[in-house]
């Protein structure tokens, strides 16, 4: 799997139509860089490719953590893009399950649901100026089985309803974080 | 320097080894006993020494430093005969594998410096050509479409500029195995199958979706030993020191008799 994620302040949704790795490294910053806090939210170009004998892929979540102004640390998670996207649609809030295809008796799955390719552009919703925070992805692949149903396939033993139950996983990538650093006037 | 072919058989270095060994026995006299409780640290054990601490320090060693070596040495050696005596290189797994990678490397060590000719690595080229095929250089065009409907939909009037994806549209010259890692091994198969040619072919499978390909060169650069000669001859060298730590193996080998319990 790959995925990239570049920040900046002026991204849209017409970069995908051009060279937008190089959109991305001229007017922002790529994982692992910060950000100088401009007075708006940050956008985000978000892209990730499946890997060509892997899985497809489920959904892409942004992570946002700040410190807020008791100094707690704070997280919140937000599903940014997502396979079928017009058709899942989200339910309470929520960005219903991609599905399962794992057959447990062969420990097999299909890539019949999930995407090959998932991008957005993405702008922090709860951007509040002067907040000192990092922003990273998550990556989930649609569900795959565990090497404990490969294993209990392989040799033929039953699984305990419970080893069952945990048999199949969602594997995952991560990008390392962007960071955006109030300017000195608006440090709380 | 052309050697002789039977100078490279195990054999012949096992027997040459063997009589060395023996002379040495029978007329260096004493030798160094285990058993013995004089330990002479003459001249030559103290050039040993001096050279040991050169090759590290990249100078010669003060008289004070060669003392404290000389008193290292002596110390080991003390300890090393005690520990011969008490038997405790008896039954030591770490010892006992010691002792099989140094009898490995005896029959292995010539080929380690050897340097094959040009012929003969060229002839475990062609023997071998399956091996270099992942070299194949390519050049080719794809589309991409996420249904095998839309790939043949396309394929049938004019294949267009298909669905947008993070691949690349065209790659010139790259190597078989460049191509696998990109776009997977299902395409590569795939690609493998197809003819070279101005027109656009498939659809392909690859784990991303469905792909028109226009595969416009191949060159599998069969004549082009010399760009892959390093790599031709690190395979020839893994290849012959296994042959001949094999060999060496069954000639020693076919001296016992195994009785295996089943």
């Amino acid at each position: 799997m790959s995925v990239r994620i570049f920040g900046g302040f002026d991204f849209t949704a017409e970069d995908w139509d051009g060279d937008w790795v190089r959109a991305g490294y001229t007017r922002g910053v790529p994982m692992g860089g910060e950000l100088a806090d401009a007075g708006s939210a940050p956008t985000f170009l978000i892209n990730a490719l499946k890997d060509p004998e892997g899985a497809n892929l489920d959904r892409v979540q942004m992570v946002k953590g700040w410190v807020d102004a008791s100094g707690a640390m704070q997280e919140r998670v937000y599903d940014v893009v997502w396979s079928d996207i017009e058709t899942r649609r989200r339910v309470g809030g929520r960005v219903p399950p991609v599905g399962d295809t794992v057959n447990r008796e062969d420990a097999t799955y299909a890539n019949t649901i999930g995407a090959s390719e998932l991008r957005t552009t993405w702008s922090d919703p709860d951007y509040v100026q002067g907040q000192n925070a990092f922003y990273y992805l998550r990556v989930l692949e649609i569900p795959t089985p565990r090497w404990a149903l490969f294993d209990a396939v392989r040799f033929g033993f039953e699984l305990t309803e419970d080893a069952l139950a945990d048999a199949v996983a969602q594997e995952r990538a991560y990008t390392s974080p962007i960071w955006i650093r109030p300017s000195r006037a608006d440090a709380t | 320097m052309m050697m002789p072919n039977w100078t490279r058989e195990p054999l012949v270095h096992f027997i040459g080894l063997g009589g060395l060994i023996y002379l040495a026995l029978t007329w260096g006299g004493e030798g160094v006993d285990p058993a013995s409780r004089i330990i002479n640290v003459g001249e030559a054990e103290q050039a040993q020494i001096a050279l040991g601490f050169e090759r590290v320090m990249g100078r010669a060693p003060t008289d004070t430093e060669l003392d404290l070596r000389i008193e290292q040495y002596v110390r080991d050696e003390v300890l090393y005969r005690e520990a011969l005596r008490l038997g405790l290189d008896q039954g030591d797994a770490v010892v006992r594998q010691r002792m099989v990678a140094k009898m490995d490397l005896s029959a292995s060590a010539a080929a380690e410096a050897a340097e094959p000719d040009d012929s003969t690595l060229r002839s475990f080229f062609e023997e071998n050509s399956e091996r270099y095929q992942d070299t194949a250089l390519l050049s080719f065009d794809q589309v991409f479409f996420s249904t095998e409907a839309g790939a043949r939909a396309a394929l049938a009037s004019a294949v267009g500029s298909g669905e947008a994806i993070s691949l690349p549209a065209s790659l010139e010259g790259e190597t078989a195995r460049e191509v696998q890692v990109i776009f997977g091994e299902q395409f590569s198969r795939g690609l493998a199958a197809l003819d070279t040619g101005a027109d656009w072919q498939g659809p392909i499978a690859s784990g991303f979706g469905w792909h028109a390909v226009r595969l416009r060169q191949r060159d599998l650069e069969p004549g082009d030993f010399s760009a892959l000669r390093e790599r031709v001859e690190n395979d020839w060298r893994s290849v012959e020191i296994e042959t001949r730590k094999r060999r060496a193996f069954e000639v020693l080998r076919s001296a016992y008799r195994i009785d295996i319990d089943r």
